[in-house]
């Protein structure tokens, strides 16, 4: 269910005029999502999904209590508020509880919101998967994936008189293609708040040519090479790196950005100059919340400029602690390519392992930031400037950090998703790296 | 009438386990609260809403059978989430969820279609029952192959996991103050930082079908776990050991259930020997697994690649596929004959462990493999058929009312040894080897051959006995030749049952609770390497 601002904002005060707490917040979720699975060239399950939700936080002193509610009738409204009270006054306080946020003003004005996205149907999403099915077939390959639309929206506001409304589209589009005899595979997905982004054929085209390409890999040696990271495997990088940028980590001697004698490493320069990465809720192609869930505003955050660490995320109250701006966790993240293809990259590689994607990355030491993980969906050997053939895929036991120290070159950015990056909005070029640490083989294809 | 007892009572009544009711006499002794009320929370369920399940149903399946459906079933579930977290003397985070809805899924020319809404009433069920049909009708145009359902009996019943106390009528303060207590404890010891969760979990059920059947199910999930963290300064370094408290289909019960203050000891004890452990000399060792550890790789190793859905290539695009292919049933020998692998739905305090599944099949027991021979399949009334089957084996289950029910995975054991021998037998046993406690990080292929396992403890074992404990190991495998290098287990006396409450799997992400058990085993040559040289 999509409330409008108007209701959303009704329905808000509507709860909190039943609050007899010193304070009171409350978020309402709504989505109206559909999707579409496909496995072995052939419809496989789908779902249309109706959500309305809210959720009640009421505090005395220091001590809060939340419950959530499914049933918006003015019965079942008053109870919730009432049980949320009776939670908050038998809680015992929380010593780092920070009050509900004061009216906010200055939101970014964001546009995450595109009609024709919402206004996809079973029928039209159906006609672009059938593109897809028709280009496995043709290809003698076998195609599974996805097609999921959402439309959602997220209304806060509290006692003290903030209210905050965002509302939402996404469209993603996924095709997994490998050949019939199970010896080549290869990936795409691509997902936009605006489905006009979304080009279906192409993305299908592409990836039934890269799958064809991916054919009986030859074996290669685990070792420490010239690698270039298609999109989406810099994105799980990325994405990976983000996890590390927590200031309280840090400053509490538990994290990779800990420093002995500072705390942390802000204002150090921690990887490749070529290296910027920030967050920004009006990025054009990765639009984001222009507050938190607590209704803060979020601003553009620079992480890294130029190679050095220039801001680490924190709550209210530790930046309280440490007399500073709270800092959100990233919404999006985006980080600066340069005006070259990756084409390009590959051409002015005389030798080199091309990766196209990343799978089931764990973290082995935190200390190091070292993770290992797998390549999956197509790993190439790249001779003279050319992509000469596919190779087995391989372990890979490697840091973030590393990886992003070791950039000797970039293209573009584009708006990308990496295996696990889930709906996270990330903006990232494809990197050439000097090198990347490959252990062992994997016979997996 | 609620019957309400104090909780010391109820700990000597239903667990009789000295160590837990003596902790919680001092942290909650004056606490009472109400005892077992399943089978009145099974009633409150089904009077949830002002119109009658059964009639919701009814509606259901008229409008999809008049809109085409040849087949159309209908889940109304209640899921509440509760999570309460701590560090040190703090409350970190406290949610409390509910979601309340229902889906209805139906089949029309062989092709799915599932509409699912929040709102439970007569009007949005058969709006839902509609919607469903129109999904199904507008994807029948990309239907190859007609799905079909295996046959299933029809039931009338209902099943409520079996536990001694409601966690959800515990109160928020108790709950929290016995995490600071432990997290004091933890301090006590000597930890520098330690973090606490607990987790609550409870769904209730209710599923009818076309075919005739009516099915109510109330399960209960609980888990806690303390971790303590210790920290050398003058080295920045850190290192953190869990407590090693898996979570299980139980009450509140849980937390008599388990040694958790000696346990918390060992943690913090253990954290400091890490911060001086030598690092592990990379090589090829004899291994042997705890329980602890192994419930994690058999997960990883042996439940996934036996998914059937994986296995014919239905999760190619994100879960991945499997080596297991069907050409290899009843022909690979996966692992050494000594290698005995059950599937069971039935098992107690298993997370998978229900009394039916989402297609409506009443839960079973059977092998995946069976002196080390790949034997079976995961299945549901959807695949079944594809390995000419004529039954289920009940795999189906959606995590949510919004959720389309897919293939998910059993609690699947290792079988103990049958020959009497202790986990100290089998370390006396080992001339040159390491010892693993715990799980830790874990990483595997998409098709699921190329494993590398790290772990809460590593010990070094020379000739027979434990010598010290080692740090920056991690063991790296490939699935067949390593359940093939397997040549003793221990027996019942070692068993120890893990899992996990949210093994991820299906587009949109779907989280299933599994759990697995294990005893101690040994496995010979298996690739150790050193994560500090990695990089």
């Amino acid at each position: 269910m999509i409330l409008s601002k108007e209701d959303a904002e009704k329905l808000l005060k509507k709860i909190l005029s039943y609050s007899k707490a010193e304070s009171a917040s409350v978020s309402i979720r709504g989505n109206n999502n559909y999707n579409l699975r496909y496995a072995l060239n052939s419809a496989s399950t789908n779902g249309f999904s109706d959500s309305l939700s809210a959720t009640i936080t009421s505090n005395f002193g220091k001590k809060s209590g939340s419950i959530a509610l499914t049933q918006f009738d003015d019965t079942a409204i008053e109870n919730s508020v009432r049980k949320s009270e009776e939670i908050a006054k038998l809680t015992p306080d929380n010593k780092e509880f920070m009050p509900p946020l004061e009216k906010q003003s200055g939101y970014y004005e964001v546009q995450e919101f595109f009609e024709d996205t919402d206004n996809l149907t079973p029928e039209s999403i159906s006609d672009k998967i059938s593109y897809t099915l028709e280009k496995a077939d043709s290809q003698d390959l076998l195609a599974a994936g996805l097609f999921n639309k959402k439309s959602g929206f997220t209304a806060l506001g509290n006692t003290k008189d903030l209210f905050a409304y965002h509302k939402q589209t996404f469209s993603n589009f996924s095709s997994t293609m490998r050949t019939k005899d199970s010896s080549g595979s290869s990936k795409t997905e691509k997902s936009y708040a605006d489905v006009n982004h979304l080009n279906v054929r192409n993305l299908s085209d592409k990836v039934a040519e890269r799958a064809v390409l991916s054919k009986n890999p030859r074996p290669y040696e685990p070792g420490n090479y010239v690698t270039i990271l298609d999109y989406a495997a810099a994105c799980d990088m990325l994405n990976n790196l983000s996890f590390y940028l927590n200031r309280r980590s840090a400053d509490e001697g538990r994290s990779f950005f800990s420093d002995k004698e500072r705390g942390n490493k802000i204002g150090q320069k921690i990887v490749n100059e070529k290296v910027t990465i920030y967050s920004d809720p009006q990025s054009s192609i990765a639009p984001d919340s222009p507050f938190t869930s607590e209704g803060l505003p979020v601003k553009r955050t620079n992480w890294i400029s130029g190679g050095t660490l220039e801001n680490l995320f924190m709550n209210r109250y530790w930046a309280e602690k440490k007399n500073s701006e709270p800092v959100p966790f990233p919404g999006n993240l985006i980080m600066e390519g340069s005006t070259k293809s990756l084409e390009d990259l590959i051409e002015s590689t005389e030798k080199g392992i091309f990766v196209t994607r990343f799978w089931y990355i764990r973290q082995v030491d935190p200390k190091q930031a070292l993770l290992t993980g797998l390549t999956r969906d197509g790993v190439f050997l790249i001779e003279n400037g050319k992509i000469t053939s596919a190779i087995n895929n391989f372990r890979f036991n490697e840091s973030p950090l590393n990886v992003l120290n070791n950039i000797i070159d970039m293209s573009t950015s584009e708006k990308s998703s990496g295996s696990e990056t889930g709906d996270s909005k990330i903006v990232v070029p494809a990197m050439k790296l000097s090198g990347f640490n490959f252990s062992t083989v994997s016979d997996a294809i | 009438m609620k019957r309400r007892e104090f909780i010391k009572d109820t700990a000597i009544g239903c667990c009789g386990i000295a160590v837990g009711s003596a902790l919680f006499e001092k942290v909650l002794g004056n606490t009472s609260f109400d005892k077992n009320t399943n089978e009145e929370n099974l009633q409150k369920f089904l009077a949830l809403t002002e119109d009658d399940f059964n009639k919701l149903a009814d509606t259901a399946i008229f409008t999809a059978k008049s809109n085409g459906a040849s087949y159309c079933d209908i889940r109304i579930c209640k899921n509440r989430m509760q999570q309460i977290s701590t560090r040190e003397d703090m409350i970190r985070g406290i949610s409390d969820s509910e979601d309340l809805g229902f889906g209805i899924r139906v089949l029309i020319n062989g092709t799915w279609g599932f509409a699912s809404s929040y709102a439970v009433n007569e009007k949005e069920v058969s709006q839902m029952a509609v919607k469903a049909c129109g999904i199904a009708k507008a994807n029948s145009m990309l239907q190859k192959k007609p799905i079909e359902l295996v046959k299933v009996k029809s039931y009338n019943d209902k099943y409520l996991t079996d536990i001694s106390i409601d966690p959800f009528e515990v109160s928020i303060t108790d709950k929290i103050n016995l995490q600071l207590h432990f997290n004091k404890l933890a301090m006590t010891a000597g930890a520098d930082y330690v973090d606490s969760f607990m987790w609550f979990i409870n769904e209730w059920k209710y599923f009818a079908s076309s075919e005739g059947t009516n099915i109510t199910q109330g399960l209960y999930r609980t888990w806690g776990q303390t971790t303590p963290t210790v920290i050398d300064k003058s080295a920045g370094n850190f290192k953190s050991r869990k407590v090693l408290s898996p979570p299980l289909s139980k009450g509140f019960e849980y937390f008599y259930d388990y040694p958790y203050e000696k346990e918390i000891e060992t943690a913090v004890e253990n954290s400091k020997k890490k911060l001086s452990a030598p690092s592990v000399e990379p090589g090829k060792k004899d291994l042997i697994i705890h329980g602890n550890n192994l419930f994690l790789t058999i997960h990883e190793s042996c439940g996934h690649p036996t998914e059937l859905d994986r296995a014919l290539g239905f999760e190619a695009n994100y879960a991945g596929t499997s080596f297991m292919t069907p050409d290899k049933l009843n022909k690979l020998q996966y692992g050494s004959p000594i290698i005995n692998l059950i599937a069971d739905r039935t098992q107690q305090f298993g997370l998978a462990t229900r009394g039916y599944d989402d297609d409506g099949v009443k839960t079973t027991e059977w092998p995946i493999v069976e002196n080390g021979k790949f034997v079976n399949y995961q299945t549901t009334r959807e695949l079944a058929g594809y390995v000419n089957q004529s039954d289920s084996f009940g795999c189906a289950y959606a995590d949510s009312w919004a959720s389309f029910p897919i293939q998910r995975m059993p609690n699947i054991s290792l079988k103990p040894s049958t020959e009497k021998r202790s986990l100290d037998d089998l370390i006396s046993d080992t001339e040159d080897g390491l010892l693993v406690i715990g799980d830790n990080s874990w990483s595997i292929d998409m098709q699921r051959y190329n494993f590398q396992f790290s772990g809460q403890e590593f010990w070094e074992i020379k000739n027979g006995k434990i010598t010290q404990m080692i740090e920056d190991a991690a063991y790296q495998g490939n699935t067949v030749d390593f359940w093939n290098s397997c040549d003793a287990l221990c027996d019942e006396s070692e068993y120890y049952l893990g899992g996990s409450l949210f093994c991820g799997k299906g587009e949109p992400g779907q989280v299933s609770p599994v759990s697995h058990g294990a005893v101690p085993a040994r496995f010979r040559q298996v690739n150790i390497l050193n994560t500090k040289s990695q990089i």
